[in-house]
């Protein structure tokens, strides 16, 4: 047994949080683009619009956490926005 | 959060445990390589003024360090002496079917439990595309250029073919790592009760999982690795985290045979969908006429879907030793003869290929 380990999804959380970072802080537009495309999925499976199996590997571990920790708001979600970034900013951080 | 004091003492201990390693002799340019920029990554973040640096930054750099000090320590148990090459070889010609393998090292580590044989890598390719883009947006001019899988097998087992086969199986586990098959295809089945957080403890995903890296294998080796399964889990029944050795038996020999099975079905959907690839006999049968082992000589093979197939042909070989030449040694020598057997027919190969490179 181990005292404690990361899953594979837990150790992109960092790199993730640090393009939100990058898109809230620096309005960087390619880490933009991942950032919507993550949320943007993740609402698609939230909605039953797309199966989580059909998420592509690059986005997979990080949408995964996200529809296990921001559904409620995912259900009702048009456009991500300042406002959804940092949510999520605040979920894992 | 992250506290400074931790992330100190991170620090100290990686930048130990690099002094103690920076002596070691790799088998490869590619392990000198790794080692090399991983070094150079860990300077290049402890000349970082942490002070300066947000939150996540200092969650970045935490989990960067845990993910050198990982590669360091497996570096360190795949020096020049422990490696068994020969496997290796074979694992890495299987490998290059899934994966890009100039940008993987395999690494060993022997272990002390019999039976504890594993391929793992705790870190993917996605996961070294996002460390490469995030060093270099804080500034630092290195780069990760593979990807260290690590290789365990017991110490006992380094030369013993008959039982190393089960490294195809690991070799399965690990691909299926990379790809998620096995946890997209429980989530397709599943689709409403599924818990990935909890996965490891739900024997549907982990018999999916191991149905999908038994026939990896046998794609390569045939039933040799089922053999050895049967060796050492004879009779045992569904546990939670594999499935009834029988029931494991019976979906390799549909798959060998050309049997419809729906896990087979299922796995290669998934693979197709995923990865455009598929469970394919990627093995060629050695005839009687053709094999060497028979006359105590060391297999030749024409190409490597040949050389997978060395493993069944020594399993063949020592499971029949009544009605072949084994039957005038005894068990013992019978047991080594086997082993070298399969070494020599290897490494012939591999240092065959080696030449025909050179000319």
């Amino acid at each position: 047994m181990f005292l404690a380990q990361l899953t594979s999804d837990q150790i992109m959380v960092p790199f993730f949080l640090k393009k939100i970072e990058d898109v809230l802080v620096n309005q960087d537009s390619v880490n933009k683009i991942f950032v919507d495309k993550v949320i943007i999925e993740s609402a698609s499976v939230v909605k039953g619009n797309k199966f989580l199996y059909n998420i592509d590997n690059d986005y997979y571990d990080i949408v995964k956490l996200l529809i296990q920790s921001y559904s409620d708001k995912l259900i009702t979600l048009t456009t991500p926005d300042r406002e959804v970034y940092l949510e999520i900013k605040n979920i894992f951080a | 959060m992250i506290l400074m004091r931790s992330l100190d003492l991170k620090f100290l201990q990686l930048e130990e445990t690099l002094y103690r390693s920076r002596t070691n002799s790799y088998s490869d340019k590619k392990k000198v390589e790794h080692f090399k920029e991983l070094n150079a990554l860990f300077f290049s973040l402890k000349d970082l003024n942490l002070n300066s640096l947000s939150q996540i930054d200092l969650g970045s750099i935490s989990l960067i360090l845990t993910y050198i000090e990982n590669d360091i320590v497996f570096l360190n148990d795949s020096t020049l002496n422990n490696i068994p090459h020969e496997l290796v070889y074979c694992l890495e010609k299987a490998l290059e079917d899934w994966i890009d393998t100039d940008k993987i090292i395999i690494s060993t580590t022997l272990t002390s439990k019999l039976d504890e044989f594993y391929f793992s890598s705790s870190y993917d390719q996605n996961f070294l595309k996002n460390l490469n883009r995030y060093i270099e947006s804080i500034g630092i001019d290195c780069k990760i250029s593979h990807l260290l899988l690590k290789m365990g097998l017991p110490k006992n087992c380094t030369r013993d073919y008959l039982a190393n086969v089960v490294m195809y199986h690991e070799l399965g586990h690990f691909i299926d790592s990379q790809y998620n098959i096995s946890e997209k295809i429980y989530i397709k089945n599943f689709p409403n009760d599924y818990n990935l957080q909890n996965k490891i403890y739900d024997q549907r995903f982990n018999h999916i999982s191991e149905y999908f890296a038994d026939l990896f294998a046998a794609q390569y080796v045939s039933d040799a690795s089922n053999l050895y399964l049967n060796f050492i889990a004879n009779g045992n029944p569904d546990y939670v985290t594999h499935p009834a050795t029988s029931k494991r038996i019976n979906v390799v020999n549909d798959f060998l045979n050309d049997i419809n099975n729906e896990c087979v079905n299922q796995i290669n959907e998934m693979l197709k969908l995923i990865c455009n690839k598929s469970f394919e006999k990627r093995f060629q049968k050695i005839s009687i006429k053709e094999n060497c082992l028979i006359k105590l000589f060391p297999q030749y093979f024409k190409n490597t879907r040949e050389l997978h197939y060395i493993f069944k042909l020594g399993w063949d070989f020592w499971e029949n030793y009544e009605s072949n030449i084994l039957h005038n040694f005894n068990n013992k020598d019978r047991y080594y003869i086997v082993n070298n057997l399969i070494e020599k027919s290897i490494s012939n190969y591999a240092i065959t290929e080696q030449w025909s490179k050179e000319l």
